[in-house]
């Protein structure tokens, strides 16, 4: 560095550079926008699990919400008591109409059901405003 | 700002020593933080869910691909690594299975058997609740 000890403290003031700040701060600014845009948002959906248990299952006074996923006709479908849904959101529609809500909604999810359905199954319980949701695995018989 | 006047004396000298400074640290700075931050993280499609609530710091995050494979912290797990793991993380929190939070990563077109098998397996720990990593959709 040259601190050039002949030039006046006047001299001095007028010398500052500020190209290379500018040059590093639109770096950042761009580097900011590109990975905002490709960094999709991640969120979490917290549920109570429990492993295939009949007995438990039954111990139940009142009737909860079960939504199973499980093989139709035509790949999977919910199933919620004898009605089948094929998309998340005519599911959500009946489990929102639900009376009773203060019980906990149980997922069951077949070993081949896609998990994208269970997720989907899982949210719509939560959209529906259910106090928790269980998830249970759904054993073959 | 009078910038003319000194430039007609001295040739326009500019010093960018600082300036390399500055974007090779940040440089740094961020390739390190990303892979930090990406370490448990791997590359999966993720359901496309509104999700409940915003991720927080989980004590273990499991990730399980399409054909099912799980790894943690970047090591592909079986079965028992799992349950050694989780046993490990149980100690860690003083055996409390409700302080253990659990993230389960789980590609959106994968078998639920995956996440039944995971299940039974929390069963043995006591653990009774599990998030589950949803991708928000844009």
């Amino acid at each position: 560095m040259r601190l050039s000890a002949h030039r006046t403290t006047r001299d001095k003031k007028i010398d500052l550079n500020m190209t290379s700040m500018i040059d590093v701060v639109f770096l950042l600014l761009i580097f900011f926008i590109v990975t905002a845009s490709f960094t999709p948002t991640e969120r979490r959906l917290d549920i109570a699990v429990q492993s295939a248990n009949p007995a438990a299952a039954q111990a139940s006074d009142f009737d909860p919400a079960i939504v199973e996923v499980t093989a139709t006709d035509g790949g999977f479908g919910y199933q919620l008591g004898s009605r089948t849904f094929s998309n998340q959101e005519d599911l959500e529609e009946v489990l929102i109409a639900f009376p009773d809500k203060s019980s906990p909604a149980i997922v069951r999810g077949q070993d081949e059901a896609p998990y994208g359905m269970v997720s989907a199954a899982i949210q719509a319980c939560k959209n529906a405003g259910f106090h928790g949701v269980r998830y249970q695995p759904l054993t073959s018989k | 700002m009078r910038l003319c006047k000194s430039r007609n004396r001295h040739l326009p000298e500019m010093n960018i020593t600082p300036m390399i400074d500055v974007v090779f640290l940040l440089l740094i700075f961020f390739v390190t933080v990303t892979q930090v931050s990406q370490a448990n993280r791997e590359q999966l499609q993720l359901p496309k869910q509104a999700g409940e609530k915003d991720q927080d710091r989980s004590t273990l995050t499991i990730n399980i691909d399409r054909p099912g494979r799980m790894t943690v912290g970047g090591v592909a797990v079986d079965r028992a690594d799992l349950a050694t793991i989780v046993a490990a993380e149980l100690e860690k929190v003083g055996g409390d299975p409700r302080q253990l939070k659990i993230l389960v990563r789980m590609d959106q077109g994968a078998q639920s058997r995956a996440i039944n098998q995971l299940v039974e397996q929390f069963e043995q720990f006591d653990v009774k609740l599990v998030e589950l990593a949803v991708e928000t959709p844009q």
